[in-house]
């Protein structure tokens, strides 16, 4: 999988989970930057990241994980 | 009150040493102080003290090693480590507030547990703790081999008794390397712990005057008085518990050594979900991060989330397993204050209600409506920010009352008899005045604080300036100035009437 299409597929998750079709995700897109990506939406969002790649992202990283570019990071080591 | 004692000068002896005379064992010397400020303000005998001093760095810093090895027993070990951490702090903190509760409502006899002695701050250090294993246990961070680092980050002195809680990544990286005394961060330590006593003493004091005197003979006052004496404890419990933070935060930084921010404005929150995240900050992540997210994150409970979408739609369904684990994490907040009735009420089920019906409300109305005029923008957030201080403050009647059916009986005061049209003169004038000892003195400073909010709020909100954050770029000569000039009004306004932090006893 490229860069370029886990960018493609994860757009697709955020724009389903938080059921936005205008949402357009770079690197450095936080969860300052959408509007309902709060405490409640986070782990909706894991889980929804994690059945679209097939893939558990640890703890440690649902905690820290700052913006999209670490998801991607860890997308493209641990995902399919 | 032991910030505001002599016990507190060791700080200065500390300070001494720390920067003046041996300044290559400046960990060791901060260590030793650390431990023997706690030994000193520590109400119970020294040597338990010394105990569970003792105790909790050894199964901190043994548990930290052995987890970060990771051995495939790391599991085991991070569930043994916790519920040895916690295990004091249920039973000298929490086991005879819940004997007392288990007693009142089932009408058990249990017998309280006569030999638990005080220990002060066991709740914020004992959560440091936890949240330093688990890290290591994810992988985030490296376990510390060093006993006197992970002795220091637990009970590093300045927070000891109330916070903030600690994580040991944003800690630890403040000690790297030996400090020198600068005059700068000095004078910025200074003024932010005046300013903390100006909160506490002044603000928090003659707050609280109203407040307390009102909530004890409430049957004498109309729902608008007891309305007006809630506001007040509000304002009370802020300006103290942020107060109380600004004099750690101070005497920390003097040490070189940032805290983490504990509060975010709260009063200015539009809702209240918002008004949680900026309120006591450092506890609210702490339980985020180690027990909502792993709650949320278990198999159980995503199973339920794909059924409840399913069964009821996305946008309910989801819903579902959050509150679901907001019941949780709710009911082991209400139980981290204490356990009693009351605290399990204020701090536990009015917010998680609150916060439950808040997000059904969401899913048909939307609170993001942002007009082009800042003045409206501002009036109609005056408006939510008022709401969210009110729907707060029904926590607050069950924290003042201090009893449950007190509180109940409060609020139905509060909506039968909202004006008391023929005593609402007296009520404010004579009774407000005289019987609950509202002195000028008092009410001037109220209105003056009150102004001063208000001030800050218009700066903030419409001109996008933070006259707080202003006075800390401006030239340590002038900051010198308004140290003198909050000391002048500290010596001229402050009262005594209780110089125990609210925060102290959690």
């Amino acid at each position: 999988m490229t860069r370029a299409e886990a960018h493609e597929r994860l757009t697709k998750v955020f724009r389903d989970v938080f059921d936005d079709e205008s949402i357009v995700l770079n690197d450095a897109t936080t969860a300052n930057d959408i509007d309902d990506w709060d405490s409640f939406e986070h782990v909706n969002l894991v889980v929804a990241v994690e059945d679209e790649f097939k893939f558990k992202i640890p703890m440690g990283k649902v905690v820290t994980m700052k913006n999209v570019g670490e998801m991607i990071d860890l997308i493209l080591e641990m995902g399919k | 009150m032991f910030i505001l004692t002599f016990d507190y000068f060791v700080f200065l002896i500390c300070l001494f040493l720390f920067y003046f005379n041996v300044r290559k064992h400046q960990k060791s010397i901060l260590f030793i102080f650390s431990i023997l400020f706690y030994v000193l303000i520590s109400i119970s005998e020294w040597y338990k003290i010394l105990l569970i001093v003792l105790y909790m760095m050894l199964i901190t810093y043994s548990f930290g090693v052995l987890i970060g090895k990771n051995n495939r027993f790391k599991s085991s070990l991070l569930l043994l480590s916790i519920f040895l951490l916690i295990f004091p702090l249920i039973y000298f903190k929490y086991l005879n507030n819940i004997i007392v509760l288990v007693n009142n409502v089932f009408k058990t006899n249990f017998i309280i547990n006569d030999s638990v002695f005080q220990i002060i701050g066991i709740s914020y250090y004992a959560l440091s703790a936890i949240g330093y294993l688990i890290e290591v246990y994810w992988g985030n961070i490296c376990c510390d081999k060093n006993i006197i680092n992970v002795g220091l980050f637990i009970f590093y002195f300045p927070v000891i008794v109330s916070g903030p809680i600690l994580r040991y990544n944003e800690f630890s990286l403040q000690f790297n390397t030996n400090k020198n005394l600068e005059y700068d961060r000095f004078v910025k330590g200074a003024f932010l712990m005046a300013w903390g006593y100006f909160k506490k003493l002044v603000v928090a004091n003659r707050f609280s005057i109203p407040a307390h005197n009102i909530y004890n003979n409430f049957e004498q006052f109309s729902g608008v008085t007891i309305i007006l004496a809630t506001l007040c404890y509000a304002v009370e419990l802020y300006a103290d518990f942020s107060g109380c933070m600004d004099i750690i935060g101070g005497t920390s930084m003097i040490l070189g050594v940032k805290l983490p921010k504990n509060f975010d404005d709260p009063f200015f929150s539009t809702s209240i979900q918002e008004f949680w995240q900026r309120w006591h900050i450092t506890l609210g992540l702490w339980f985020k991060d180690y027990v909502l997210y792993p709650i949320q994150k278990t198999e159980i409970i995503i199973k339920i989330g794909k059924k409840s979408r399913k069964l009821f739609g996305k946008r309910i369904g989801k819903r579902i397993p959050f509150y679901i684990s907001m019941i949780v994490l709710w009911f082991l907040i209400g139980l981290w204050h204490g356990g009693t009735d009351y605290y399990f009420v204020a701090s536990g089920l009015v917010p998680l209600i609150l916060i439950i019906i808040t997000d059904i409300f969401s899913i048909f109305y939307n609170n993001h409506n942002i007009y082009e005029n800042k003045y409206l923008n501002y009036f109609t957030n005056l408006l939510r920010r008022f709401r969210t201080i009110l729907l707060v403050s029904i926590c607050w009647v069950f924290v003042l009352a201090s009893d449950v059916s007190k509180g109940i009986k409060i609020l139905y005061r509060i909506f039968t008899k909202f004006i008391i049209l023929s005593n609402f003169h007296i009520d404010i004038l004579r009774k407000g005045l005289n019987n609950i000892n509202l002195t000028k003195i008092t009410l001037v400073t109220i209105i003056f604080v009150l102004l001063c909010f208000f001030i800050y709020d218009v700066f903030k909100n419409i001109y996008k300036i933070d006259l707080f954050e202003k006075i800390f770029i401006i030239k340590n000569r002038y900051k010198v100035v308004i140290i003198y000039l909050l000391l002048f009004l500290i010596i001229f306004l402050q009262t005594m009437n209780d110089n125990q932090f609210i925060y102290f006893q959690f």
